[in-house]
């Protein structure tokens, strides 16, 4: 039987990843005044990647090269942290690509394609008009969900997730190992993120390009660039929480990161659509709430008491909790 | 130092500079004066890479710098502290001047510069920590002024210090130009609407008219000039 602070700390966990979304949204907020609403596509489809890299690779493909002989070199278990660089070979000859290994691919791929998509796609059609972006970021939406449906079909595959074990007994609570380990990592990023934006001479001139831009270049801040890198980052945050959502649902599915996405959205409005720590403590909350409802009121109503209370609020409080009042940029 | 040639520009259809020219000489003040529209404020986006022109040619000791992006510009060490100040206003007095010394590497010279700057302005010593917003008029202006010293520049560009200020607070901000001019050794290129308080610290000044430079004389001269005076400048 599950307790309340079980659920609790589950709660924070699937929470933790609600704000790692609301935080990708909320930056290019910042950055553009758009709302990104393909973020939680772009974060279904890079996990998509993940999941292809992390399947048993096979070099039987390449004329004249039996690779499969050498592959079992790879036979072998190096950890860092305890965290298998190598889940191992199969028995087949081929081998698995270790999960950090995947994850840092993974967020470099999503990264890479977070900046080509503000290149290629957003920048040129901004125009005059912010609605155009909006668009232009549900057609994407609709474009990577029909290619991932096509590619990859709609049955959920297995994920691999570095932690499966039991759950850790706390005293006060118990959470499985996996949610443990989304919990951990959700923090440490929020925190990473926090450093970059507060610390770093980088990420204030992100700040600052998302603040005033034509200042910004007075000040010797190619602001372009600037705005590229957000969108990078929105990605790579994005796609890390995607892989760490696919193992604690069914698995992977072209629908992964869809009630996600609604939820990141709750949490973002609900904290402010302009506040990273809004987006954090929102997360949270939703994250919590959700948990909460599920389990005492009962699951068909989790979508109706955080969608209900979130329209409330915003009758109420339109800016969110820590958002600024709206003051437009001129 | 700075030498503007027939710059022409313009915002979409309408022509805001038709024929430009003036020169800033090493280690002078140079004022450019002019009624409201006239087309100062554009001249200095033109020269800091706001503004493309669409003609014309700006060298900066020699070379040509027109068309270059902004950001490339500040690395030449032009710093522009634009109209309306421009601060970051939800970020904090240290945090602004942080980003005036963007595009430099040495920490040493930095931290001095800042010290440097809360020598000028001890306000803004006092209220490093403030978010820029919650600045008055002044001290904001201060604040944009210092943000630009941040970047250690050659040649500086004012656009209206005196904007919206206490008559007191104008002349402590003008004689720190002053000191900004001669001990620094920052050449200074100043518009302003205070055209007798500009003539007094510049050494040469232009006129503009609807995008074009009408008069240009050694400031001495435009100050006793009783026809520009009236005709142009109002005093
Ligand atoms: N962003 C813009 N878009 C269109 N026209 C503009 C823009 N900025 C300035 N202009 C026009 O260009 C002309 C010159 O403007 P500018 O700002 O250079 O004048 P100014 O001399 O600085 O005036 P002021 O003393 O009022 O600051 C004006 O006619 C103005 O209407
Ligand atoms: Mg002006």
């Amino acid at each position: 039987m599950e307790t309340f602070f079980d659920q609790l700390a589950i709660g924070a966990s699937t929470g933790a990843l609600y704000a790692l979304l609301a935080l990708a949204l909320v930056f290019i907020f910042r950055a553009t005044d758009i709302v990104n609403f393909a973020q939680g596509e772009m974060a279904m489809f890079n996990t998509y990647i993940g999941w292809s890299i992390s399947r048993p690779l096979s070099f039987s493909w390449i004329p004249f090269l039996s690779i499969e002989r050498h592959i079992n070199i790879l036979n072998w278990h190096p950890e860092v942290f305890g965290i298998p660089l190598f889940l191992g070979s199969e028995s087949d000859g081929s081998t698995r690509l270790g999960y950090l290994l995947i994850v840092i691919g993974t967020v470099a791929i999503a990264f890479v394609m977070g900046g080509l998509i503000e290149r290629l796609i957003i920048r040129p059609s901004e125009g005059k008009n912010l609605l155009n972006a909006v668009i232009v970021t549900l057609g994407i939406f609709a474009i990577v969900n029909s290619i991932a449906n096509w590619r990859y079909g709609p049955v959920p595959q297995n994920y691999p997730a570095p932690f499966k074990g039991n759950a850790v007994d706390f005293g006060l609570f118990k959470l499985g190992q996996h949610s443990l380990f989304a919990l951990i990592v959700g923090v440490a990023m929020m925190f990473a993120i926090y450093v970059f934006f507060q610390r770093t001479k980088l990420g204030l001139a992100v700040r600052a390009a998302a603040l005033n831009p034509q200042a910004s270049e007075l000040m010797g801040i190619n602001t372009g660039q600037m705005l590229t890198l957000g969108w990078s980052l929105a990605a790579a945050i994005g796609c890390l929480a995607g892989m760490l959502v696919a193992p604690s649902v069914a698995g992977i599915s072209p629908n992964l990161m869809l009630g996600v996405l609604l939820y990141a959205f709750a949490a973002a409005v609900l904290g402010g659509l302009d506040s990273a720590l809004g987006a954090v403590v929102g997360g949270l909350a939703v994250g919590i709430g959700q948990t909460m409802v599920v389990q005492y009121i009962g699951s068909e109503w989790s979508d109706i008491v955080a969608f209900g209370l979130i329209i409330g609020i915003l009758m109420v409080k339109p800016t969110g909790i820590f958002g600024s009042p709206v003051v437009k940029k001129v | 130092m700075l030498e503007v040639k027939n710059i022409r520009a313009a915002y979409g259809p309408v022509t805001a500079l038709h024929d430009i020219s003036l020169s800033v000489p090493e280690g002078q003040i140079v004022t450019v004066l002019g009624a409201n529209g006239a087309g100062k404020s554009t001249t200095l986006r033109v020269i800091s890479g706001l503004l493309r022109p669409s003609a014309g040619t700006v060298l900066f000791e020699g070379r040509p710098i027109h068309g270059k992006p902004a950001d490339w510009i500040v690395r030449q060490r032009i710093c522009h502290v634009p109209e309306g100040r421009q601060i970051f206003a939800t970020l904090t007095v240290e945090a602004n001047l942080s980003l005036g010394a963007y595009t430099r590497r040495d920490k040493p010279g930095i931290k001095a510069d800042l010290q440097r700057v809360f020598d000028y302005f001890p306000r803004l010593a006092e209220r490093r920590n403030q978010v820029a917003g919650t600045l008055s008029g002044g001290e904001q202006q201060m604040l944009a002024i210092g943000r630009a010293l941040m970047a250690r520049p050659r040649l500086l560009l004012l656009d209206e210090p005196s904007l919206g200020l206490a008559p007191l607070v104008v002349r402590d901000i003008f004689k720190i130009i002053r000191t900004i001019n001669e001990e620094d050794r920052v050449t200074i290129l100043l518009i302003e609407q205070d055209a007798k308080l500009a003539l007094s610290v510049a050494s040469y000044g232009y006129v503009l008219e609807t995008g074009r430079v009408v008069v240009n004389e050694p400031a001495a001269d435009l100050a006793r000039n009783e026809t520009v005076r009236k005709s142009y400048l109002g005093y």
